[in-house]
């Protein structure tokens, strides 16, 4: 049997693995002219590197990316070795420091949207291009040749039969001007790009060897452990400090916002602290509405109430109301930080999403220039979006003000669970007005919800115009993501939405394709209703609305071949939806039978066009991955809120699918020329809406409440 | 002290008598391949093998393993060669984020060393046993992969 050799690759953890002197290439932001630097001196992790050929022949590329399982670390290096010719198999990456050089087209070192390849597709090609156009120059001129008689090969020049190591000219090419348009490969010369090369943490992930951010060990370290306040927005009134110092190891209880810090030598010993604080908190703040999901639930309705309904002049109208959940995000390793703050630096090691908005939370509470935050970047256990966030990130930094030492700060899952910034709860109502035939000629929904993207704004504005009302403006486009986009109505007639948000303390934010999660599962349900009316079949009549709408309909078509529409074998059941989000446009067909209120999922078909394809089977996994997030969410995925609290608190309450409810999944990827484009969260929006249609056509009634298992359907 | 006989090693330790085992072997033995997920027995992210039998190491004390044969994720590639387990995942590039694969691979061992004892698992046998969870949803990569495992193991031992 043939053996595989660990780690033949390596990961740079710090600036000094470079060591030596060679060609810098630098980029300063998305898709402008690549820019080059040269230093003689090994460059440091805070310039804005994004490929560096040593001469001693090590190539390393930035990866400015983070890497929480969708594979950049793999996909993004791709673009790059591709354009250079590069070895493979040698090549080595290391993540983005803080450096907004770095910013995607959010403006923010931040991995969420599914941005990563759409945003750095012509960044990442461009650099490669740029250094082996400047490689092959150096070369010609040390070799005493001609550009033209040279070619490159795995991170050789080859002249004469004879291959010469990059990093032979790497020092010489510093010297010579960046072309100013590097042309780059022709779809028919690209190697690498395209091919299903595999994921390069996969030796690490399955030897024990890969380092996420709870893994990190610094030298002097300590542990601590977190108990927040149960009721969102409540304080901490009273605790006993003598009994948590009492277990071994524990060293100070800090209380800090809304929550107690127990730090002790060990991780355990600050959890068995904290689990004898007998800590009391402030009631809730009555006036915000917040203090059980039915109290909430009424006040998004009475907004509704007062937007009232239309009354659409057409023969029929659908006139149904929809909701949504909160969701935790519940990524497996829970929220953590390791933060060491000294006078003039603040270094953090950890799992997140955004290096940007962790050194702004860093230097908001230590009054530090971002410069002095000093980001380095782990593995993420998973992201979702949870880890955009920075809350943890604030805390870790206060912990180590106060304790003067570096600290490691690590959240259980309760506190992970119940902590969290929800995918939000949503309600919407919709009157379709329906012609003869039954196909939607006016679309009016009102739904309601509370703000996302209130709190992302005001983080980013000055504190002086903090006070302007933006969502009263333009209201909260994040949570309005996929409610205006109806391909089905006639050209000429647009889809009228209007969001209510509604105050509420219950913490939301983004959540693995954020606005679509809701707003797919309900106009995807709507049309399906309307099939229904027009007792016609759901693909059919989806197909015959898709006039205008080329690439939906081809994903659309496409799965329902794939997934034998209209065949399925006795007792099963399908559905389809299809939705448009990051670009990319997906098509699902959902398999299932119900027995006695058991539902198996047999079969789910999806079509994806995400345009031009980097690294196909990482592309299929994202969608496979998709889709089984999403079906733990659709059956069971439930938040609620209990006196003020989070009710569910680890996953006994908060179910995820595991290996005996997962489905087939067979994923066609659409061939396209198109850029690329979102792919990681597409997967996700159709399967809610598909399934909802399966589980009618099996004879169920009509669900318009997620999950499915309140209506007291369950997973085997 | 405590000793724990770790991957063919005694190492000493000093614990609370209530310190789980899974905080012993990160915090005190130093091996971070095992996981912490939910605490509770739950999720299997911090799955080890005890005397061969997967064992959730967060629901359990170090102090009641002493006398036991632990086997954490970094034992099985300890001669540098990875196990046919963990072959079969690199084959099928089953990790996503990778948080949760210690804990699937060592159940998936668990049963291999099984099924070579005694007679290969069927899939719903599988399904039943790979009971940890994934919240990147990598099933779909698990399943075969654990089919290959089985593959690469009885090959193995005929060569063997």
């Amino acid at each position: 049997m043939k053996a595989t050799l660990l780690t033949r690759r390596h990961f740079l953890k710090n600036s000094a693995a470079f060591g030596v002197s060679g060609l810098l290439i630098g980029c300063s932001n998305i898709n402008t002219e690549v820019e080059l630097l040269h230093s003689n001196t090994p460059p440091t992790d805070e310039m804005h590197n994004w490929l560096f050929i040593g001469t001693d022949n090590r190539i390393i590329v930035t990866v400015p990316s983070a890497e929480m399982g969708q594979g950049v670390n793999t996909s993004l290096a791709q673009l790059v070795a591709d354009e250079l010719d590069a070895d493979w198999d040698t090549l080595e990456m290391r993540q983005a420091p803080l450096n907004s050089k770095f910013n995607n087209s959010l403006g923010m070192q931040l991995t969420g949207g599914s941005t990563a390849v759409r945003d750095y597709y012509l960044t990442m090609r461009k650099v490669g291009a740029g250094a082996r156009s400047i490689i092959i120059k150096a070369a010609a001129a040390q070799l005493g040749t001609t550009v033209a008689n040279l070619s490159t090969q795995d991170s050789h020049v080859i002249y004469q039969g004879k291959a010469f190591p990059y990093g032979q000219f790497a020092s010489d090419a510093a010297n010579w001007p960046v072309p100013d348009d590097v042309p780059l490969k022709s779809d028919d010369q690209l190697n690498l790009i395209g091919k299903s090369l595999p994921q390069i943490d996969t030796h690490n992930r399955i030897t024990g060897k890969a380092i996420y951010g709870i893994d990190v060990q610094v030298p002097n370290m300590l542990n601590a452990a977190i108990v927040h306040a149960p009721i969102f927005g409540s304080k901490v009134k009273t605790y006993n400090e003598a009994t948590a110092l009492q277990v071994t190891g524990v060293k100070r209880v800090l209380p800090i916002d809304g929550a107690l810090v127990v730090v002790a030598e060990k991780y355990w010993q600050a959890k068995k602290g904290a689990a004898v604080l007998q800590a009391s908190f402030s009631d809730y703040d009555k006036s915000i509405a917040g203090f059980n999901t039915k109290e909430v639930h009424k006040a998004y309705s009475d907004a509704l109430d007062e937007q009232g309904k239309a009354t659409p002049n057409t023969p029929y109208v659908l006139d149904v109301e929809y909701s949504v959940p909160w969701l935790a995000h519940a990524t497996m390793e829970p929220m953590n930080c390791t933060a060491w703050v000294q006078d003039d630096r603040v270094d953090l090691w950890l799992p997140t999403q955004s290096q940007t908005a962790t050194a702004k939370a860093a230097a908001d509470i230590t009054g530090l220039d971002t410069e002095q935050i000093h980001v380095h970047n782990q593995l993420l256990g998973g992201g979702f979006g949870r880890r955009g966030e920075t809350d943890f990130v604030t805390q870790a930094v206060q912990i180590s003000m106060m304790m003067k030492q570096p600290i490691k700060l690590i959240w259980s899952r309760e506190e992970d669970m119940q902590h969290d910034f929800y995918r939000p709860m949503v309600i919407s109502r919709f009157q379709v007005g329906l012609d003869a035939q039954f196909k939607p000629i006016a679309w009016h929904n009102q739904f309601a919800s509370s703000s996302v993207f209130e709190r992302v704004i005001s983080g980013m504005l000055p504190s002086a115009l903090k006070w302007i009302p933006v969502t009263a403006f333009i209201g909260d486009p994040i949570i309005a993501q996929g409610a205006t986009e109806i391909p089905y109505l006639p050209e000429g007639i647009e889809a009228d939405a209007h969001l209510s948000l509604v105050e509420s303390n219950i913490p939301v934010g983004f959540w693995r394709s954020v606005g679509h999660s809701s707003n797919a599962f309900f106009t995807e349900s709507v049309i399906d209703e309307a099939a229904q009316l027009a007792q016609q079949d759901s693909y059919e009549y989806r197909r015959n609305l898709l006039t205008s709408s080329p690439r939906e309909r081809a994903v659309l078509n496409k799965a329902a071949k794939l997934g034998n529409w209209g065949k399925a074998k006795t007792g099963h059941f399908q559905g389809i939806a299809v939705e448009y989000g990051f670009e990319s446009y997906a098509a699902m067909v959902v398999e299932l039978s119900v027995d006695n209120n058991i539902v198996t999922v047999h079969k789910v078909t999806c079509a994806v066009d995400c345009g031009k394809i980097v690294n196909p089977n990482g592309a299929i996994a994202q969608i496979e991955g998709g889709i089984n997030f999403a079906i733990s969410a659709a059956m069971h995925g439930e938040i609620s809120i209990e006196k003020g609290r989070v009710k569910q608190s680890n996953f006994h309450d908060y179910p995820i699918m595991r290996l005996n409810n997962a489905p087939l999944i067979e994923v066609h990827l659409m061939p396209s020329n198109e850029a690329p484009t979102g792919v990681g969260e597409v997967g996700v929006p159709p399967l809610a809406p598909a399934m909802a249609n399966a589980l009618v056509a099996a004879g169920q009634p009509r669900t318009r409440h997620l999950p499915f298992g309140k209506s007291g359907l369950r997973l085997a | 002290m405590l000793t724990l006989n770790i991957n063919g090693k005694g190492v000493e330790i000093k614990v609370d008598t209530d310190t789980p085992l899974l905080w012993a072997i990160r915090e005190e033995v130093g091996l971070t391949g095992t996981k912490f997920g939910c605490g509770i027995g739950q999720c299997g992210a911090c799955t080890v093998l005890v005397n061969g039998k997967p064992l959730r190491s967060c629901s359990v004390p170090a102090t009641a393993m002493s006398g036991t044969q632990i086997e954490t994720i970094e034992s099985l590639a300890a001669d540098g060669h990875l196990n046919t387990i963990q072959q079969a995942w690199l084959e099928l590039d089953v990790p996503q984020c990778g948080y949760c694969q210690s804990g699937q691979i060592m159940v998936a061992t668990a049963i291999v060393n099984q099924a070579l004892a005694g007679q290969r698992p069927s899939p719903e046998q599988i399904k039943q046993q790979m009971n940890n969870i994934c919240r990147c949803g990598t099933y779909n990569r698990i399943r075969p992969a654990m089919e290959r495992a089985l593959d690469l193991a009885y090959d193995a031992n005929k060569e063997a």
